[in-house]
């Protein structure tokens, strides 16, 4: 194979597959070497072949399967972003998992980023729909990694979810290519001009389908319970790998289909309100960085509801950030959880004096999710809030979404690094984390300087070149922005700062006393605790209930259908002249009347 | 077929004689096999043999592919009143598939026989394997009706023996042998008993001119009542629920070999004959078949689905869980077929290829391991994954292939029926597709638990890794059903034509 | 009355078929059931020769009037034929039902002694040839988590 064919392939090969095929070669690699070589370099050649890759809007791959054409490479500047994302966070995650050698783990966890990238490249929905089940079917092994019972029970919730996300995304592309006949997007709105976002019109057959399993995926509200159950269960790097592809796929998927839906604004601005509550009363740190997760994704759906160019530009930049910090966040904890051999706000604290580099990474980490400026939160998150703030009629969403920014401050750039590092000491004096999760860690960090010191660089792989470009120059740095969001940071510190001082903090114990939640009350938070409360209390009575219920069904179930069973009887291995006859009756019955 | 068309498989005097030296190959085979000293010659002559069936199954199809039919006259006495090998695309499909799957289970025999059966009994068993894969291939080729009956109880004979010889790993299968007997016999009466009807009412057994007949015939109550003779005789055969009480015992029971073999085979050869008769002898517009489909089959197989998989989820043997789930298969299968358009058929033809190789794959392996486990209910085979990787591996694509994931064969067969059903306008039936792949899901990921992510029970036996001679054959059926499921180009071809047989849309 | 009596053989068929499949399906004893199986095949047997049957037909072996032998086997014909169509007339019945039941009456055979000779194991193995007994066993073994051998 001469160099030019050689390139020619990698130019033309969808960039997941490469990391898929180094994933089914993980569990061969023995030594850390290799292991190296294949987690990293797997993603590294996925980069290589991306680079081909910018700029273009073209079909590059297709294949004919049962009649159907799969477009396996449609590379164009929205999903451009969405794979550089994905790729990077792979080869981070990649080198934070050397560790400890599980190949079982490593090696899904790299088919599970393969798959996402897959998806975001595949240019028609059926190929959409495989990759999006191989997401669902790898990324549950992440949760039973820790090979517990709990986390397996939880696995199995978690699959539940995602295989009926699933199934809904195949219902709804089975309607609607029955229906249309017309599978690619490229294809479905012709007309569209420029980039194919937003293609599919809600009224279309199964489009409802395809949002309710793009929906469960992104954690809408009221779907959303699978994204904080599972994702604290899983081991240390599990939760990092959760945490970076999943939700971002479906918003990827939502950008491309539904763009500019309006509904998308208040479902996202809901989900960017409501997990705050939960976030800053979380004892398990893990779990507050989840809910936080999904807030992040609520900005994401916002601005994908409001589909301007502008918006789609901050959902696409956002979800790149909220890739790496997200991770970086997660990572930081994941190091605290496998030293410490526990993520509790309660049981932690003081963690810097042994632990300073990973203090450092979470703080940058943390300082970028607040959106301080020059680093990376900053850049992405004020676009969307702009695209808000431009449309006088989206004036309480922009508020909803500058509470979840202040929120964010609060639940995750101070209570986190916070609680973990500083504040009450723990007693807990660990190592510093292993070298190549300080790696892992100090890459994600050094992303997220990159592109709060130089967002031109992030914003030339923008979706709408002009779009971003007019941004940077005029409002990004513009003084009254800067000023905005550092009065925010102090406020929200100073309130933190508050709340520590007069020991009102709620989660400083590990229950949650009455007096101290007043402020949430009074701000409003009276009605979501009530409702939290109470949704809470129903879902552990109707939890009862099923627990109940399966139990009975299952009794049932064994004796009607175990191998001693009622049908086993009714039907059984011996001759039974019964069935003999009343089958041929029956046939002759219709054959001759029918 | 472009695959079949250009390539060169015998020299034409050969290629001639196909047809029947793919059934006299492996009958002369069992003849040597049970003349043979003892041994390993026994092993020899089943995998030279079933080789030999697969080259000329081969060289059928190649030729079926170039001509449309081959029509191969025995003894020089013309049809119709003469017996007649006639090889349409759906007979040399079928003929591939068990050629396909006879050789692959000689070559594991070598191996599964050793542990199974006692040695004195090794020759005397192949020679019952390759009766069985005459059988079969029998009649897969012939165009007489009589005559297939004939191979079928050739076949069925070679079964019972083969199904009884299980006593020496659990003693139930000896009974379990006899019902099969009881069960198949009464079934292929009822099949005579239909053809004799027909015969009464068309006056010939040669199923080309008995559809020629019958066409002109009409509607007539001897020719209603062989209908329904006929097909209930093969629903018997085929494992249709409620008539499915033999096979859950007689698959668990059964030598591994056999279990292989059989799940892939015996069950989609009395498929073939109930799609042979209800599209092809009998006419296509006749009310009586269309109201056997729609009124009788497409609920039964409909209740087969849900019913037996649900079976499975309950089961605590792993072996009777399989053959549960081949019930249900076959469900899904009868499904296809009951759709009544070639559409429908090319699904239910490749849900046929993609159904064997997988559970023959799942029985295989789990044929290996219970060697060195000794294991029967899914508990005991807790965490066997970390001492016999290879092979669990196996059995996590056949269950993932099972249960239609994305990237399998499976899933391909699936995506073909919920298409036909869809296309067929028969919305309840994509709702039975769902909750039965989902049920599906539930048994096969009971599969992988316990096999990946259980603890071993503490005193258990350890599992040793199959030796190679399993794992090539297990290992060619994995790479077959992912490498189906990623280019399904050629089962695809083979179904689409098989179907258009029946739907008269062939050349 | 008379429909009766020209299908007479065909009620035998019937009859003969039901006898055999009661026999197969009640009865306990796998001695028995084979038995009550070989009638319910030999039923088939009747009903094809039945097919075969040409009203006054006589067996296909060819006359030759010419010959003394032919002369010989047209004595043993109705009378009333010959006189009608002359020796070359007669009317034979159909001999490939004949043919084909010869195959259907191999084939039961050889069922028959699978299917008792897998009942002469079962006996050697469980001791009992009833069914009821049988599958209590083989409850027994399945409630025992170590394979039988």
């Amino acid at each position: 194979m001469t160099v030019e064919r050689l390139a020619d392939w990698l130019a033309n090969t969808n960039p997941g597959f490469f990391i898929i095929a180094a994933a089914l070669l993980v569990p061969l690699a023995k030594d850390v070497v290799t292991r190296a070589i294949l987690l990293v370099g797997g993603p590294g050649v996925a980069l290589v072949a991306l680079i081909n890759a910018h700029g273009l809007s073209i079909n590059l791959s297709t294949v004919h399967v049962l009649g159907l054409d799969l477009v396996l490479y449609r590379p164009d500047s929205l999903s451009f972003l969405f794979g550089l994302a994905f790729i990077i966070a792979s080869a981070i995650i990649g080198v934070y998992s050397l560790h400890r050698r599980d190949p079982l783990q490593d090696s899904t966890a790299m088919i599970y980023a393969g798959s996402a990238v897959t998806a975001v490249f595949v240019g028609d929905l059926i190929s959409l729909f495989i990759a999006w089940e191989l997401t669902a079917l790898s990324s549950v092994f992440q949760v039973l990694a820790p090979r517990t019972r709990e986390s397996g029970r939880a696995a199995m919730r978690y699959l539940f979810f995602q295989v009926a996300s699933g199934m809904l995304v195949l219902a709804g592309v089975c309607m609607f290519a029955v229906a249309t006949g017309k599978t690619q997007f490229a294809l479905i709105a012709p007309s569209m001009a420029g980039l194919p976002v937003g293609v599919m019109d809600i009224s279309a057959p199964g489009a409802v389908l395809l949002l309710a399993g793009f929906g469960i995926k992104a954690a809408f509200p009221l779907v959303h319970n699978w994204l904080q159950d599972a994702y604290p269960k899983a081991s240390e790097t599990g939760t990092v790998v959760l945490s970076a592809f999943t939700t971002k796929l479906a918003v990827y998927a939502l950008a491309r289909y539904f763009a500019g839906l309006d509904a998308l604004i208040w479902i996202g601005a809901i989900m960017v309100v409501f997990p705050v509550f939960f976030a800053v009363i979380e004892n398990d740190l893990r779990k507050a960085l989840a809910y936080g997760l999904n807030s992040q994704i609520g900005f994401m759906v916002c601005a994908v509801g409001i589909g301007t160019q502008l918006a789609v530009n901050g959902a696409a930049a956002h979800a790149f950030v909220s890739v790496m910090y997200q991770a970086l966040l997660f990572m930081s904890t994941g190091a605290v959880l496998y030293r410490t051999g526990t993520a509790k706000a309660t049981e932690l604290g003081g963690l810097h004096r042994t632990m300073p580099w990973t203090t450092l990474f979470c703080l940058v980490g943390a300082a970028s999710i607040s959106g301080t400026p020059y680093l990376s939160g900053f850049v992405a998150k004020s676009m969307a809030m702009s695209a808000a703030h431009t449309d006088p009629t989206l004036m309480i969403v922009w508020l909803m979404l500058m509470f979840g920014s202040v929120g964010a401050i609060v639940h995750s750039g101070i209570r986190i690094p916070y609680f973990a590092f500083f504040g009450r000491d723990g007693g807990k004096r660990s190592e510093e984390a292993p070298f190549n999760m300080l790696m892992a860690m100090g890459m994600a960090a050094a992303l997220c300087i990159l592109v709060g010191v130089a967002p031109g660089w992030l914003y030339q792989f923008l979706p709408y070149q002009e779009s971003a470009r007019a941004y940077l120059e005029s409002e990004l740095w513009a003084p009254v922005h800067l000023i905005q969001q550092f009065q925010l940071l102090v406020l929200a510190a100073l309130a933190f700062m508050l709340l520590q001082w007069r020991k009102l903090y709620p989660a400083e114990q590990a229950g949650v006393t009455i007096d101290v939640e007043w402020l949430w009350r009074r701000g409003g938070a009276q009605f979501w605790s009530a409702i939290s409360g109470s949704l809470g209390r129903g879902a552990r009575v109707a939890g009862e209930w099923m627990t109940r219920a399966g139990i009975a069904i299952r009794a049932a179930g064994r004796q009607v259908f175990a191998s001693d069973g009622w049908v086993a009887a009714k039907v059984p291995a011996s001759a039974s002249a019964g069935w003999c006859l009343a089958i041929l009756g029956l046939v002759l019955v219709v054959a001759l009347f029918g | 077929m472009t695959l079949f068309d250009t390539l060169y498989v015998a020299p034409p005097a050969l290629t001639a004689q196909a047809p029947i030296l793919a059934i006299a190959g492996p009958l002369i085979g069992a003849c040597a096999a049970a003349l043979s000293p003892g041994g390993r010659s026994g092993w020899v002559i089943s995998v030279i043999t079933a080789a030999f069936a697969l080259w000329m199954s081969l060289a059928v199809a190649c030729e079926v592919s170039r001509q449309g039919v081959l029509l191969y006259v025995i003894g020089g006495f013309q049809p119709p009143l003469g017996i007649a090998l006639r090889i349409d695309a759906l007979g040399s499909a079928m003929a591939l598939l068990v050629s396909t799957m006879g050789l692959i289970g000689a070559v594991y025999s070598g191996h599964a026989l050793v542990s199974e059966i006692r040695a004195e009994t090794h020759t005397l068993f192949q020679s019952g394997y390759l009766l069985c894969l005459a059988g079969f291939l029998g009649l897969v080729s012939t165009g007489d009706a009589f005559n297939a009956f004939v191979f079928l109880e050739v076949s069925s004979i070679g079964t019972y023996a083969l199904v009884a010889a299980g006593e020496q790993r659990d003693r139930r299968a000896l009974p379990a042998a006899f019902n099969y007997l009881i069960m198949g016999t009464i079934g292929a009466t009822f099949y005579v008993i239909g053809i004799g009807f027909l015969y009464g009412a068309t006056g010939t057994l040669n199923m080309a001119d008995m559809a020629a007949h019958l066409s002109i015939l009409g509607d007539n109550t001897a020719v209603q009542a062989g209908f329904a003779f006929v097909v209930t005789g093969l629903a018997i055969k085929a494992a249709i629920f409620p008539l499915h009480g033999w096979l859950p015992g007689a698959y668990a029971g059964a030598p591994s070999l056999v279990s292989v073999f059989l799940a892939a085979t015996a069950t989609k050869t009395a498929i073939y004959l109930i799609a042979r008769f209800t599209f092809d002898v009998f006419p296509d517009a006749s009310t009586f078949g269309q109201a056997f489909l729609h009124v009788v089959l497409a609920p039964l197989a409909a209740v087969s689905v849900i019913v037996c998989s649900v079976q499975a989820i309950f089961e605590k043997e792993v072996r009777r869980m399989l053959a549960l789930s081949s019930v249900a298969q076959v469900g899904f299968i009868m499904l296809g077929l009951s759709l009544a358009n070639a559409a429908g058929a090319s699904a239910a033809m490749f849900y046929i290829f993609a159904h064997a190789l997988m559970k023959a794959a799942l029985f295989m392996a789990l044929g290996a391991l219970a060697i060195s486990v000794r294991a029967r209910t899914l508990d005991e085979f807790a965490g066997v994954a970390r001492e016999a990787p290879w092979t669990a591996a196996a059995i996590g694509v056949g269950a993932a292939s099972l249960a239609g994931l994305p990237l399998t064969m499976g899933f391909i067969a699936k995506w073909k029926l919920v298409e036909a059903a869809l296309q067929g306008g028969v919305i309840w039936m994509v709702a039975v597709f769902a909750a039965g792949s989902a049920l599906t899901l539930i048994y096969a990921w009971r599969m992988v638990e316990a096999l990946f992510f259980s603890a071993p029970v503490p005193g258990a036996r350890r599992a040793r890794e199959a030796p190679v001679g399993v794992l090539v054959p297990l290992w060619v059926l994995v790479a077959l059903s992912i490498w189906f499921g990623l280019n399904a180009s050629l089962p695809e071809t083979l179904a689409n034509s098989a179907a258009a047989v029946l739907f008269g849309t062939a050349r | 009355m008379s429909q009766i009596v020209s299908h007479f053989n065909f009620i035998a068929v019937v009859v003969l078929m039901m006898m055999g499949l009661f026999v197969v399906f009640s009865s306990g004893n796998l001695i028995k059931r084979m038995i009550g199986l070989a009638i319910f095949q030999t039923s088939t047997g009747l009903f094809y020769i039945s097919l075969g049957k040409v009203s006054g037909g006589t067996a296909a072996i060819m006359v030759d009037a010419q010959s003394a032998d032919g002369q010989a086997l047209s004595e043993a014909l109705n009378p009333q034929y010959v006189a009608q169509y002359g020796i070359d007339g007669v009317v034979y019945s159909n001999p490939l039902p004949h043919v084909l039941i010869l195959t259907a009456i191999v084939v039961g055979v050889a069922t028959l002694a699978v299917g008792l000779s897998i009942a002469v194991r079962i006996r050697e193995v469980y001791g009992t040839i009833e069914s009821e007994e049988i599958n209590a066993l083989a409850r027994v073994d399945a409630a025992r988590s170590e394979p039988v051998s």
